[in-house]
């Protein structure tokens, strides 16, 4: 009895087998076939490098559209190959942990040293920038540069200096503060005061990101300029005064000075004895590292959305979960199909009876508004994320097998009424046997050709509720699309938002569609052309 | 093989007031016929299509419904180590110590009995299944009874190949069936029944597929078997002229009832029934020069239908003897003939033959 169960298993097994490896060898003899098995090994190997690429937590990253990576990012950024096509980006540039390049006690040498002539030493930018400094350093100084050079008419959207303080234990976290002062030297000379700020130890250990302040120059900026504006209008768009000149007394306009920009940054530790600072920071025992990036308007391979996500690790997302949504489905419509078309087809009778009428009642409910009903219950149930689309696809399942079904038990009836398996049934074999040696091999073919037609359906499926305004909190391309829609990225002309999710959706169904055609050439031979 | 009183009647589908109603109408297939075959003989079942040969085998075989079979028994005599294992494990269905009642039979004991009698189907394109091997189609039986060994059944299944003149079997085993001819996939689907080696074989038309040249070969295949391992053949066939060169003993069915039993010679050379006459004339002659006269066929009109069996006698409206001899007409209206044994082992269901024998002895009340 083993044995034999066994023996057909194997045997079902080599048939698979059997029949998997000719298909693939029929299926690359066809162009379309060829073409499609070539996309779909993309999209595996892209995959496998998105999972094994990307952060476990990326879908809980990419929801938090307001916190870092992405704030770090250009938003509407471009991609930056689009400066190929002569369209002019500035580049958005890291300087990941920049190299102390001077650190000092600064003291006023007596009365009347103040501000102290060691701090025009050490920071010349301080006394020439223009800006309200509302702290005079003195204790212990580090100074950091770093250059960027701009070259376009662009104006880079911002920079950033990241600050993250380490420290041994047994260190008074609370008692020792950081000022960071940060300059913007530009070509033309002027050196803007852009940052002002207290951090405590404590503070700068989980890490801190400033940006650049308008209000500390304005005042000083109309003044240089003669402007006839005001703090606001000048500071409408913060970029502008930093990398750029006013072109009229209003400052309704600037042009981008290129060439040279210095961005200085000096940390000035306070709090505590100067000496006792140096003496932590020569030990070790105290380190802050530091990163200046400077955000211009284009960034990675796919830019970015409005938030400054990066598109492309999202669009890399997409494809395994793509997959998933699209194996995972058509395997349950087609094996739901298939063990219930044959149980109905081979048994009859009252199971027949029940499981046609189920087919009846799920196959005229209209499937996308049921699904937005579930879409909704889904949101105001508090559901995120992979739990979300798997009801989702649950769904997608629950009210797509009936049409396999049907075929599948059409198939079983005529299977069922070939000599064969009468002769089988003469020969004593059992029902089971009956139907997975001599049933379910036949079926296998169509079983494919459904599989395959399936997958694009669930995965556009997918990205239809998505568009609709169903939030699974997942970035999958739909997902990325709706952001698109709800963002007015296609108002922006932001191209490179809408168009790679769409053109991967479109080019994979087109796989799985060519695929499928290919299978019914094999399947079916009245259709084949050669 | 004994069969008794079989009726095998199948429902016809009708609309939802009729079921409601009850009224069901039934195709009467097989309508209560009863022969025995003996043990080694070669028993003939002659017939046009649609007069229940096949329905006999296909319940013989237990591959109609149970429900089907609205009345008589099968009793089968298998083996007798199987015979002792049938009533180990369901002893009702042992009649007279020898005999297995065949629809009694459940599960086990059934399995048993279909390791017994094996079947032959009439279209060797259609049975065997396309997708196996040669190896694996004459296998299946051995798998399915759990019998052997791989190695003993790969011997097995050479054997088998063998037995019907597949050779060398090697070149056939891994050959898979839309590679072989029809003769030869006949013979494979043989090799199937034979693996087994059953003590009763079925044969439901196994050469009218067959193109005229290589059904010699089947069938002397079928002659070496007989010869060699004596078992019981079941031959069923529309061709009297093959019945007779094949089997010991004849049956023509019509309308699901045997109409004439007897031996082969016997029945070809003094046919009793109008009906068996009608079949001899109909063998086609091979002999050029009656090629192109005018055959006399002596029947009228179509088969009837099944549903709506004629009162009395159920060849009446086709009968020529029954236009011909007014004396009978009477008999024929009224009732139906039983099988009568009207000569020595020369059973007929005809008035005719039946009240010459008895010379109105008998009386219809």
């Amino acid at each position: 009895m083993l044995e034999r169960r066994r023996e057909v298993r194997e045997g079902l097994i080599r048939y698979l087998a059997r029949s998997l490896r000719s298909n693939f060898k029929e299926v690359w003899a066809y162009n379309l076939g060829k073409m499609s098995m070539l996309i779909i090994g993309f999209m595996v190997l892209v995959s496998i490098y998105s999972l094994v690429s990307l952060p476990s937590d990326f879908p809980q990253m990419w929801k938090a559209s307001d916190r870092p990576p992405w704030t770090l990012n250009p938003k509407q950024g471009y991609p930056v190959w689009v400066k190929y096509l002569g369209i002019p980006v500035a580049e958005t540039v890291s300087y990941d942990n920049v190299r102390l390049q001077e650190a000092r006690i600064v003291t006023p040498r007596g009365p009347g040293d103040f501000p102290p002539r060691d701090l025009d030493r050490i920071v010349p930018e301080y006394g020439r920038s223009l800006g309200i400094k509302t702290l005079t350093p003195i204790g212990y100084i580090e100074v950091y540069r770093v250059s960027y050079t701009s070259t376009s008419s662009v104006f880079p959207q911002d920079v950033v200096v990241i600050l993250r303080a380490k420290a041994s234990e047994g260190v008074n976290l609370t008692s020792i503060s950081v000022v960071p002062m940060v300059f913007v030297t530009r070509p033309d000379g002027l050196v803007l005061y852009t940052f002002e700020g207290k951090y405590t130890l404590e503070r700068l250990v989980s890490g801190v990101e400033v940006k650049m302040r308008c209000d500390l120059f304005a005042t000083s900026y109309i003044r240089y300029y003669g402007l006839d504006a005001t703090v606001d209008s000048v500071c409408t768009l913060l970029n502008r005064p930093v990398f750029g000149e006013p072109l009229d007394v209003k400052a309704s306009d600037f042009k981008t000075v290129t060439g040279e920009y210095q961005i200085t940054l000096a940390l000035w530790y306070t709090g505590a004895d100067p000496r006792a600072v140096e003496r932590l920071i020569s030990n070790g025992d105290v380190s802050v590292s530091t990163s200046i990036r400077v955000i211009g308007n284009s960034y990675g391979l796919l830019g970015t959305d409005t938030k400054g996500r990066d598109l492309f690790q999202g669009l890399l997302f997409g494809f395994p979960v793509a997959l998933i949504i699209g194996f995972s489905v058509a395997f349950a419509i087609v094996a739901i199909g298939l063990v219930l078309g044959v149980i109905s087809g081979y048994f009859g009778g009252r199971v027949d009876e029940v499981i046609q009428r189920l087919v009846d009642v799920i196959v005229n409910i209209p499937l996308l508004p049921l699904l937005i009903l579930v879409g909704v219950a889904i949101q105001t149930g508090g559901w995120v994320g992979w739990p979300a689309l798997t009801i989702i696809m649950a769904v997608l399942v629950a009210f797509s097998w009936g049409g396999t079904t049907i075929i599948v038990r059409s198939i079983t009836l005529s299977i069922k009424a070939e000599p064969y398996v009468e002769a089988a049934k003469a020969l004593g074999a059992s029902t089971w046997r009956i139907v997975f040696r001599h049933i379910i091999p036949q079926i296998i073919p169509y079983a494919t050709a459904v599989l395959v037609f399936s997958v694009p359906g669930a995965i556009i499926a997918e990205a239809s509720l998505s568009v609709l305004g169903i939030d699974h909190g997942l970035p999958t391309w739909g997902r990325i699309l709706a952001d698109a829609q709800a963002e007015r990225g296609v108002a922006y002309k932001m191209w490179w938002w809408v168009l790679p999710p769409g053109l991967m959706l479109g080019l994979f169904s087109f796989a799985f569609v060519a695929l499928g055609f290919t299978l019914e050439t094999i399947v079916e031979p009245r259709l084949r052309r050669r | 093989m004994k069969v008794e009183d079989l009726r095998v009647w199948f429902p016809v589908r009708k609309g939802i007031i009729d079921s409601l109603l009850g009224r069901m109408d039934y195709v009467r297939a097989v309508d209560g016929i009863s022969f025995d075959v003996e043990m080694g003989e070669t028993f003939c079942l002659v017939g046009e299509s649609g007069c229940g040969k096949t329905t006999t085998a296909r319940a013989m075989m237990i591959l109609v419904d149970r429900s089907d079979v609205k009345s008589g028994r099968i009793l089968f005599r298998p083996h007798e180590e199987v015979i002792e294992e049938i009533s180990r494990v369901q002893p009702n269905v042992v009649v007279d110590g020898e005999y297995v009642d065949v629809y009694k039979t459940r599960g086990r004991a059934e399995k048993l009995v279909r390791r017994e009698v094996q079947i032959i189907f009439q279209d060797p394109f259609g049975s065997i299944n396309p997708r196996m091997k040669i190896y694996d189609v004459v296998e299946e039986p051995l798998v399915v009874h759990g019998i052997g060994t791989r190695e003993e059944r790969v011997e097995a299944v050479a054997k088998a190949l063998e037995a019907v003149k597949l050779t060398p079997p090697e070149d056939f085993m891994a050959r898979y069936p839309h590679q072989l001819s029809g003769g030869q996939r006949q013979r494979v689907a043989i090799a199937r029944a034979l693996v087994l080696n059953p003590s009763m074989l079925l044969a439901d038309e196994p050469v009218s597929m067959l193109d005229v040249s290589i059904r010699a070969e089947v069938l002397e295949v079928f002659n070496e078997l007989k010869a060699k391992r004596g078992l019981s053949l079941i031959f069923i066939t529309h061709d009297i002229a093959l019945a007779r060169y094949i089997c010991d003993r004849i049956a023509v069915m019509y309308l699901g009832k045997i109409v004439e039993v007897a031996r082969a010679d016997e029945i070809v050379e003094k046919p009793l029934h109008p009906y068996t006459r009608a079949l001899i004339s109909a063998v086609p002659d091979v002999i050029p020069e009656n090629r192109l006269k005018l055959r006399h066929v002596p029947i009228k009109g179509e088969v009837p239908s099944a549903i709506r069996i004629p009162a009395g006698c159920r060849f009446r409206p086709r009968c020529v003897a029954y236009d011909e001899n007014e004396w009978v007409r009477g008999f024929c209206e009224r009732e139906e003939p039983g099988l009568v044994e009207v000569k020595r082992e020369h059973y007929a269901a005809c008035w005719i033959p039946i009240e010459r024998r008895f010379e109105g002895s008998l009386s219809i009340s």
